[in-house]
């Protein structure tokens, strides 16, 4: 516990003495913003407004696409890096068990993420300033920065899965992007397909449309905690972090 | 993110020596299939974890209103249900938000609040052979196949359209369908479920003999549509003569005269005239009607219900109801097709529609609720027309002027446009009806539920709420619709820009800036 906390708070504040983590914060803020700007813009027409979701809906939606191009080069560096520089090598002869340090990071990563969203409390701020006739309900808002967790928590473990495999980071960004974009394209064959009465549709079908990361996100972001949504991303962290374990504890072997 | 130092070979360390010989090379094969074993074995168990949960779970609703739970009421009746009950969703995918993820979402928490709800999501897109069968099985047409549930409790069904589910506003114009206002779709599945589960099929039936609209014929003189959309609602509809006949048959739920052409016998009218004193239901739909081979000898008709229903506080006009628009009446002798813009009321019949007040029918009389302060009924005016109605009860100078379009828009500027009333619901409880209440709706027109002329939807839902008002239907649990709680902003230009600003602007370029000075701090 002491050797991940260490990792944590190390991984963690490298990302604040590097310059690279503010242009990825600049680039997050500026699609978030963008994408706002457009929703408010919107909102505030009369003719449009009324066709409009609820406010939560409109406040994350097209988010979970901008985590598809930035979670990743949050993760690329994690492990990669120490693989490249071979300080990969000092950590696995540390008296520091392979869980330990994939946890580490994965914890800092999540911090920094979390990070980036505080910035997009700002835009909650303005839907209750402005919105009529009365603020938007809070309950669905919130939920929906759990959900932002939990989608960023299942994305930044399988950067770390991948990044446990790779020694270049463009490489693990590019890979982790694909996997990422996978989650949310595979589901879309139940979408494009025409439907068969056979087993293996049926059960490809079903797998398809559970891993439907987006699917499990629309109903937090409407303020369903669900405990199959949660468990939907909860298990998926697991099993990268744990993928990324044993990637590393082979490393460690050989 | 990239290291800052260049990922180059030579600054990599040198690779560890390779394992020599075979005997390395299995040990780290056995070493990687042992890892990728380990992975499988990890991701079965997420896989089964998921499955688990899948069927046993909890849902926690944040939204302040408890917006997507079930009411008490629904969860107390269907905690009771023991029989299978089917519903079919026939809005396309949900998307993120809309009205039909509010549909998919509403009946997934049925399907979770008892084993025997079970669903079927429908995409006529892709399984264009279920949908098929669907409007095979259910009689729907082609066009609803993407709007509505199907309730389906052991081979009885329900169809509850999208009016029924939610409240429009078509305030806005009727492009894109209206904005949705309300979601009632918990009061209507749940209603639905109940009257299909009380096991009874309300029984209507359609008198026949004086030129009324037939329920199992088509063209000019059925209506087929009329008679669909009651079974939909889990109604049976029969043909009903009463000529000859000692009473109106046992077990009819309500009586509908649906445009009669011809006089009505006495005796006949005596038969719906103990009907409704023995507390029965009926529904008339009346034209305006009128005789004559010359322009002369033109007089209006009547049918022989009239003195009937004014018994009941209810005046049949002699005239013919026209809708003023832009530039005079619209008018069309040839087909006497005019649109009128109704002004519906708040009562049960008619508020579900309140908010699309456009119907097309021909046709149309005044049809006034007046007890003369008698007492013995109680009443309102359901429909009316709007403040553009103008009343023609000169046939002669009507249809003499009707020839010519000079002299019409002359003869129309001699009627005054006001309001007409042309439907009304009365309930009153006779002596001899052993304190069961009748229930009465005259509308000043047939032509809602005739398959001839502009093909109908709101007009028979309309047709379908008076049947489930006389039948005792409406409202069967009164659970209260759910506001979608759409919210605008109120912004002023200069509030927009300023959000630009912020949003687009300042807070990019702030972490721009401050990744800026981080990196002149290392530099120094």
């Amino acid at each position: 516990m002491t050797a991940t906390l260490a990792i944590l708070r190390r991984e963690f504040l490298s990302y604040f003495f590097s310059p690279l983590a503010y242009i990825v914060a600049a680039a997050f803020l500026l699609l978030t913003g963008f994408f706002w700007y457009l929703e408010t813009s919107w909102l505030a027409n009369p003719q449009i407004a009324p066709q409009l979701n609820p406010v939560s809906h409109t406040l994350f939606s097209g988010v979970l696409y901008i985590f598809t191009l930035l979670i990743p080069a949050i993760t690329m560096r994690l492990i990669s890096e120490e693989l490249r520089s071979g300080s990969i090598e000092l950590l696995m002869t540390a008296p520091v068990r392979e869980g330990s340090v994939v946890l580490g990071k994965f914890l800092a990563a999540l911090g920094f993420f979390a990070s980036l969203l505080v910035p997009t409390l700002a835009y909650v701020m303005f839907a209750r300033q402005y919105a009529t006739p009365a603020p938007p309900d809070m309950g669905p808002i919130w939920a929906g920065y759990v959900g932002f967790l939990l989608v960023g928590g299942m994305l930044l473990s399988i950067g770390v899965f991948v990044s446990a495999f790779c020694k270049n980071q463009i490489v693990a960004y590019i890979f982790t992007a694909a996997l990422v974009l996978l989650f949310q394209l595979i589901p879309t064959f139940t979408r494009v397909t025409t439907e068969s009465d056979t087993w293996l549709y049926k059960a490809i079908a079903a797998v398809a449309d559970h891993i439907n990361m987006n699917a499990h996100f629309q109903d937090i972001g409407r303020g369903i905690l669900d405990l199959r949504h949660i468990l939907f991303y909860l298990s998926f962290t697991a099993l990268f972090l744990f993928g990324a374990t044993l990637t590393l504890s082979v490393r460690k072997s050989r | 993110m990239p290291s800052e130092t260049p990922a180059t070979a030579a600054a990599a360390p040198p690779a560890p020596p390779k394992a020599a010989g075979g005997f390395g090379a299995g040990v780290r094969l056995a070493s990687g299939l042992n890892v990728a074993l380990l992975f499988a074995f990890a991701a079965a168990a997420v896989v089964f974890l998921n499955a688990i949960v899948a069927k046993r779970y909890m849902r926690f609703d944040w939204t302040s209103g408890g917006v997507f739970g079930l009411s008490p009421k629904t969860k107390s009746f269907l905690g009771k249900v023991t029989k299978p009950i089917k519903l079919v969703v026939l809005y396309p995918p949900a998307g993120q938000g809309g009205p039909s993820s509010d549909v998919h979402d509403l009946v997934r928490e049925y399907e979770l609040a008892s084993p025997h709800v079970s669903f079927e999501a429908l995409d006529p897109d892709r399984n264009p052979k279920r949908a098929e069968e669907i409007i095979r099985s259910y009689n729907l047409n082609p066009e609803e196949i993407r709007t509505g549930v199907i309730v389906d409790h052991l081979g009885k069904s329900k169809w509850v359209g999208h009016s029924k589910i939610f409240e429009q506003d078509f305030s806005g114009g009727f492009q894109g369908g209206g904005a949705q206002t309300k979601f009632k779709g918990e009061d209507q599945l749940t209603s639905a479920i109940v009257s299909l589960a009380e096991g009874k099929t309300p029984k209507a039936g359609f008198l026949k003999g004086h030129g009324e609209k037939d329920p199992n014929g088509g063209g000019e003189e059925g209506c087929a549509g009329a008679k669909e959309a009651l079974r939909r609602d889990n109604y049976e509809v029969e043909a009903v003569e009463l000529k000859g006949k000692d009473s109106i048959p046992a077990g009819l739920d309500f009586l509908v005269i649906a445009g009669p052409r011809g006089t009505i016998l006495p005796e006949e009218v005596h038969l719906v005239k103990a009907h409704l004193e023995g507390g029965g239901k009926l529904l008339v739909l009346l034209d305006p009607s009128w005789e004559g081979r010359t322009l002369e000898t033109l007089r209006w008709t009547r049918t022989g219900l009239e003195e009937l229903l004014q018994e009941w506080g209810v005046e049949i006009g002699d005239d013919l109801l026209l809708e003023n628009v832009q530039n005079g009446p619209f008018l069309s002798p040839a087909s006497r097709a005019f649109p009128i813009t109704w002004r519906s009321s708040s009562h049960e019949i008619t508020k579900s529609l309140a908010a699309f007040n456009r119907l097309m029918v021909a046709d149309v009389r005044s049809v006034r609720y007046d007890d003369k302060g008698r007492g013995k009924t109680t009443g309102e005016a359901i429909l009316k027309t709007s403040e553009g109605g103008m009343k023609v009860t000169d046939l002669v100078g009507f249809f003499g002027a009707s020839q010519d379009m000079r002299r019409l828009l002359q003869y129309a500027e001699t009627l005054t446009p006001e309001q007409h009333p042309i439907g009304a619901a009365v309930e009153a409880i006779h002596p001899a009806s052993n304190g069961e209440k009748a229930r009465l709706v005259v509308i000043g027109t047939s032509s809602l539920v005739a398959d001839a002329g502009t093909p109908k939807t709101y007009e028979l839902d309309l047709f379908v709420n008076a049947a489930n008002w006389l039948a005792r239907r409406e409202a069967l649990l009164g659970i209260s619709a759910k506001d979608p709680t759409r919210v605008k902003f109120t912004m002023t230009g200069g509030q927009v820009k300023l959000v630009f600003w912020i949003s687009v602007v300042l807070l990019p370029l702030g972490a721009f800036l401050l990744g800026g000075v981080v990196w002149l701090i290392r530099r120094s």
